[in-house]
C-alpha cells in the first residue's frame, strides 16, 4: 500500500482503520520538525528525545480523538508544546539545563547554516556566527518556559501568528503580546551576557 | 510617540504585525531617534540569529527506538541458528543429566563379577529378576539391559520365561565396555533429546513473541 503521497488526514484514517504502517509514515513525515522543536525548547538532546518520543507516543494513543477541527500538524505541535510546558511546570525550581558552548547539535549532513552575515564570510566570521548562535540559543534556554515557546514556534520553526494561536490555543492578541515580550526578555539577557556584546562588535 | 511606548512595539513593528497607523507612527519616530534605530536593529540580529539556527535531526536509533515502544515494528529476529546454538542453561542441565543416567546406571557393572562362572546361576537369576528386584545390583544386570533393549516390563518377563540359557549366559557374559558404552550412548541420547527439547522450546517461544508483536 503506497502511503507517502496520502494526506495527513489519509494517513490518520488509514491508521484508525487498523494500518499500522501509517503510522510509521507520520512519524516519518513529522520527525524532523517535531525534534527540532523539542531540542530548541529543551535545550539538549537527550531532553529532546524524550520529549519528541512521549508526543508521538500520545499521538499513537489519543489519535482516535482528534477531531481535525485543526490540521493534524497544528495539533501534533500542540502536544510538544504542552508536553513541554508540563515538564517544566513539573520541574519548577530545578535549574535549567545551560548548553555548553561545545555542545554538539545533531545537524543533516553538509549542515545548514542559513548566513546572517555578510555574504562574504571567512572561515573567521564562521566562527563567530556559530559563536553567536549558540550565544543566543544559550539566552533562549534561560528564558521563560512560554517565551521560549512563542519564540521558538516563531522565529525557529517559522510559524506565522495565526498557526501560533492555534498551536497555543490562545487568541492573536495575546500571542502578539507574548511575543513582544519574549523578544524583550531575550534582549535583555543578551545585554547581560558579556561575550555577546564583543561578537557582534566583530561580526560584519 | 516617546521612546518608551516605541521600545514596546519594535518587536511587532519588525514582523509588521503592527496596524498600519500605528506602524506609520513608529516609523517616523525612528526617523530621528537614533536610539530606538539602534534597538531595532538589535532585535532583527537576534531574530536573524534564531533563523539561522542549523536544522537539527533525531539521532540514528531514535525512530526504531520510538516505533518499538508504540509497538509498531517487530524486534529484529534474531538469526534462528543462535536459538539453537546451546543455550548455557540447557546445556549444562542436559550435561547434568547425561552424566549422571549414565553414572548412575553404568554404576552397578562395577560390581559385576569378572569370571565367567554364571551358567548355573542364570535361571536362577532370571527366575528370581521379576519377583526380587531388591537382588545384588549385579544381577539385575541382564534384565535391566533387556529393559532398554525391548519394552520394560514385557522383554523381562519374556527373559523370565524365555529357557533358552545361553541368550541369557551371553547377555550375562556381554563384557563390561560393552555395557557401558551402551549405557553412555543411551545417556547422551538423552542427554540431547532433553538439550533439543530445551532449544525447541526457546524457539517456539521467540516465534510466538514475534506474532504476537506484528498483530
Amino acid at each position: 500500500m503506497q502511503l507517502t503521497g496520502l494526506t495527513d488526514e489519509h494517513l490518520v484514517e488509514q491508521f484508525l482503520q487498523g494500518e499500522k504502517a501509517a503510522f510509521e509514515q507520520i512519524v516519518i513525515r513529522y520527525e524532523q520538525k517535531v525534534f527540532q522543536l523539542a531540542y530548541r525548547l529543551s535545550g539538549n538532546q537527550d531532553d529532546a528525545s524524550d520529549l519528541a518520543q512521549e508526543a508521538f507516543i500520545k499521538v499513537y494513543r489519543y489519535l482516535d480523538q482528534w477531531r481535525a477541527q485543526a490540521a493534524f500538524s497544528t495539533w501534533l505541535y500542540r502536544i510538544v508544546t504542552n508536553t513541554f510546558l508540563d515538564d517544566m511546570r513539573k520541574r519548577k525550581r530545578r535549574p535549567l539545563v545551560a548548553i555548553s558552548l561545545d555542545a554538539t547539535i545533531p545537524t543533516e549532513e553538509g549542515e545548514i547554516t542559513r548566513e546572517f552575515a555578510s555574504p562574504e564570510a571567512g572561515p573567521e566570521q564562521e566562527y563567530l556566527q556559530r559563536e553567536l548562535q549558540q550565544t543566543v540559543q544559550a539566552a533562549l534556554a534561560e528564558l521563560a518556559p512560554d517565551y521560549r515557546v512563542a519564540l521558538t514556534l516563531r522565529d525557529i520553526q517559522g510559524h506565522t501568528y495565526e498557526e501560533i494561536a492555534e498551536i497555543t490555543e490562545q487568541n492573536l492578541g495575546t500571542v502578539k503580546s507574548r511575543i513582544s515580550r519574549a523578544r524583550a526578555a531575550l534582549r535583555q539577557k543578551l545585554t547581560e551576557t558579556e561575550q555577546y556584546a564583543s561578537l557582534v562588535r566583530q561580526i560584519k | 510617540m516617546n521612546c518608551k511606548d516605541v521600545v514596546e512595539l519594535l518587536p511587532l513593528f519588525l514582523d509588521a504585525e503592527l496596524e498600519p497607523n500605528l506602524a506609520a507612527d513608529v516609523e517616523a519616530h525612528l526617523a530621528t531617534c537614533s536610539s530606538c534605530q539602534q534597538l531595532l536593529q538589535d532585535f532583527k540580529r537576534e531574530q536573524q540569529i534564531l533563523r539561522s539556527l542549523p536544522s537539527v535531526e533525531p539521532p540514528p536509533a531514535w525512530r526504531a527506538e520510538l516505533l518499538a515502544q508504540v509497538g509498531v515494528t517487530k524486534r529484529r529476529a534474531k538469526p534462528a541458528w543462535q536459538y539453537f546454538v546451546p543455550r548455557l542453561g540447557s546445556l549444562a542441565a542436559a550435561l547434568v543429566v547425561m552424566l549422571l543416567v549414565s553414572n548412575l546406571l553404568v554404576f552397578p557393572t562395577y560390581f559385576r563379577p569378572k569370571d565367567k562362572d554364571m551358567p548355573g546361576d542364570s535361571p536362577k537369576l532370571m527366575m528370581s529378576a521379576p519377583q526380587n528386584t531388591e537382588e545384588a545390583p549385579a544381577a539385575n544386570e541382564p534384565a535391566l539391559s533387556a529393559l532398554f533393549t525391548a519394552g520394560a516390563m514385557k522383554s523381562r518377563e519374556n527373559i523370565a520365561a524365555d529357557a533358552d540359557d545361553t541368550e541369557v549366559m551371553a547377555l550375562a557374559e556381554a563384557p563390561t565396555d560393552n555395557l557401558q558404552m551402551r549405557w553412555w550412548i543411551w545417556s547422551s541420547s538423552l542427554g540431547i533429546v532433553i538439550w533439543l527439547s530445551g532449544a525447541g522450546y526457546y524457539y517456539y517461544r521467540y516465534r510466538r513473541s514475534l506474532r504476537e508483536q506484528t498483530q
